[in-house]
């Protein structure tokens, strides 16, 4: 008769074995995503800055009948006077506690010196650090907000007299420094508004944008676009301008955008949302294969050169195409990218020698 | 080379019965539908836009790897799952076929061992497995890599275990068809093992329910033993969608899967060399 316990006892033995391998507690690695969201409405802490940012439009505030006052961003207001049409607004202060605002500052430091750029600021009673707010440039100079009480205008801007203009703007003509510079005009609005231009009716048209006098400027930027660190809107003209006679995406990007709505929010890992919009649907058609196709390549170009990080983050980056000549472009990109790309700035120029 | 001849033998009847003759068809025609009517438009590799019988659909342009992996994560599951019910339904009868009086006895007489019988009958079963789910997948790959110059072999390797999910299953099947030699008992096996393979992917969740008592002990024995059907086919699905997986688990999985059907077997030659025919 045939022996058949050993059967038996292999079936015994395997199902052991069995048990003890099927013991594994997680067959899937847990799935490697940007530390990063994609800034496309505003965010709860978001809401409360934009509210706290509006005072009500002076001359427009008073009078008994004050039920639905109208109030405005001050920057925002100074940024659509001069019939702009492009605009970008850094939040500095929260860039500044951000890891991108660290890399950046190290830049400024490593190139300008701190001695040369941040103290100098410090001595005239700024502390770009802590004083400055947001950053807004438009085609018509820079408006910068803050708190600027503490500031020594007269080392900062030297011995120029300022002109009281409106109710309680005053504008400094500072004369150029070296020959074939140019006239600056700085324009203080209270103690939380500054504008710098190179244009005296720019100046005075801050003014009076501010202080509701004259024509009523459209809005390049409304207080409900203000999200992210990083934000702005930039016109079809001024990205041809700015992109040149690029090729590929570039110049599809110039070809068909009207205007591109920008957000980038930086609070680990930069997530970047961009809106285009353009007169020809075709085209915009056209431009998100284009840019699709660009992120495919940037992909490959990432793994090709080892850096699964970037490429794995790149599967995330897509265009949504929308409808009637609408796209919006998501991208992510890891801060360890960024750090990658501002190193040429955070060496000292004499570095290595 | 007698395991072979088993082998090819059961291939021979398996070409013989509509079953199977009905999913090659039904794969076929699913793949040439895929193929004549789905066009899909590459550009700089991204997948820019896409038709299915001529209707756009819309969504998102993306490299068109990363756009295709939804489309092979479902497709694993699909095979997986589609290919685990079909095997069961349509091999339950290999066993008792095997075990049919006359034949077996004809079988027997053969220069042919037991366990040579026993083992070719479960390697035709697999030879089926693997090639209705690689040619499933490898379809599907060849299609859309056509269409869109996406080439990957995660897919195959997904079929792969689903088909070897099925072996497990398979052997329980064929191991009950030795005690009663009954079609029907045989699925209802195998369906009781892809059950039972569900409840052990969730066996923590389900214990952490359960009171304690000799019930809850069952239990944990039971799932503790068979392969955790569903997280096979989350493997699968996460292997055709190039996702990652955690180092070293996915090889824990395959092999006490393998040592989960090779006990079964051996159960079965237990059967098979004390059964008198």
């Amino acid at each position: 008769m045939r022996r058949r316990w050993p059967w038996l006892v292999a079936a015994a033995l395997l199902l052991g074995l069995a048990a003890w391998l099927l013991w594994t507690p997680d067959t899937l690695a847990p799935p490697r995503r940007p530390q990063v969201e994609l800034p496309r409405h505003l965010r709860p802490a978001e809401v409360q800055r934009m509210q706290a940012r509006l005072t009500p439009v002076p001359g427009l505030d008073a009078g008994p009948a004050a039920v639905g006052v109208e109030r405005q961003d001050p920057l925002l207001a100074a940024l659509s006077v001069g019939g702009g049409s492009s605009a970008v607004v850094l939040e500095v202060n929260a860039l500044r506690y951000s890891p991108l605002g660290e890399l950046l500052l190290q830049c400024l430091v490593a190139r300008e010196g701190r001695e040369n750029a941040l103290e100098s600021l410090r001595k005239a009673g700024i502390d770009p650090l802590q004083d400055v707010d947001r950053v807004g440039v438009t085609q018509n100079g820079v408006v910068v907000s803050g708190d600027f009480r503490k500031t020594q205008w007269e080392a900062l801007l030297g011995d120029a007299t300022p002109q009281a203009y409106g109710d309680r703007g005053t504008i400094t003509q500072v004369a150029p420094r070296g020959e074939g510079g140019t006239t600056l005009y700085v324009t203080r609005w209270g103690n939380s508004l500054l504008h710098l231009g190179t244009s005296p009716d720019d100046a005075r048209a801050v003014i009076d944008g501010l202080e509701s006098r004259g024509p009523k400027n459209k809005p390049i930027l409304t207080p409900e676009q203000t999200y992210g660190e990083m934000y702005g809107v930039i016109s079809g003209s001024d990205l041809v301008q700015a992109l040149g006679q690029s090729d590929g995406w570039g110049k599809a990007l110039s070809d068909a955008a009207s205007s591109v709505e920008l957000h980038l929010d930086a609070r680990h890992d930069v997530g970047m949302v961009a809106d285009v919009s353009g007169d020809d649907a075709a085209k915009v058609t056209d431009l998100g294969k284009s840019l699709g196709g660009a992120l495919a390549v940037g992909r490959l170009q990432a793994r090709a050169e080892g850096d699964a990080e970037t490429a794995e983050l790149l599967d995330y980056a897509r265009v949504v195409p929308g409808r009637d000549g609408k796209l919006s472009l998501e991208l992510a990109l890891p801060l360890e990218v960024v750090a990658k790309r501002l190193a040429f700035c955070r060496n000292p120029p004499d570095a290595g020698r | 080379m007698k395991v072979l001849a088993v082998i090819a033998d059961l291939l021979r009847e398996a070409a013989a019965r509509r079953w199977f003759l009905a999913l090659a068809i039904a794969l076929t025609a699913l793949l040439l539908l895929l193929l004549t009517s789905l066009r899909l438009e590459v550009v700089d590799g991204a997948l820019a836009a896409t038709r299915l019988f001529g209707e756009p659909m819309f969504h998102d342009i993306r490299p068109a790897d990363v756009a295709l992996r939804p489309v092979f994560q479902v497709a694993s599951q699909v095979v997986f799952w589609g290919g685990l019910l079909f095997g069961v339904l349509a091999c339950a009868d290999f066993g008792p076929a095997l075990l049919s009086p006359g034949r077996i006895e004809f079988l027997m007489a053969l220069p042919v061992r037991r366990w040579e019988l026993l083992l070719g009958t479960f390697l035709g079963v697999l030879v089926l497995a693997v090639g209705g789910a690689l040619y499933a997948a490898g379809g599907l790959v060849l299609v859309l890599g056509g269409k869109t110059g996406v080439w990957t072999g995660w897919p195959l390797l997904s079929a792969l275990l689903a088909a070897l999910s099925f072996g497990a299953v398979y052997a329980a099947m064929l191991a009950m068809a030795l005690w009663v030699r009954s079609a029907a008992l045989s699925a209802a096996t195998g369906m009781v093992v892809v059950g039972l393979g569900l409840l052990a992917t969730h066996r923590r969740t389900l214990m952490a329910a359960m009171e304690n008592g000799p019930g809850r002990a069952l239990f944990a024995a039971v799932t503790a033993l068979v392969p955790p059907l569903g997280r096979m086919a989350q493997v699968a699905g996460a292997l055709a969608s190039s996702a990652p997986l955690a180092p070293g688990s996915l090889l824990r999985l395959l092999l006490g899967t393998l040592a989960f059907t090779a006990a079964v077997l051996a159960v079965a030659g237990y059967r098979f060399e004390r059964k008198d025919f």
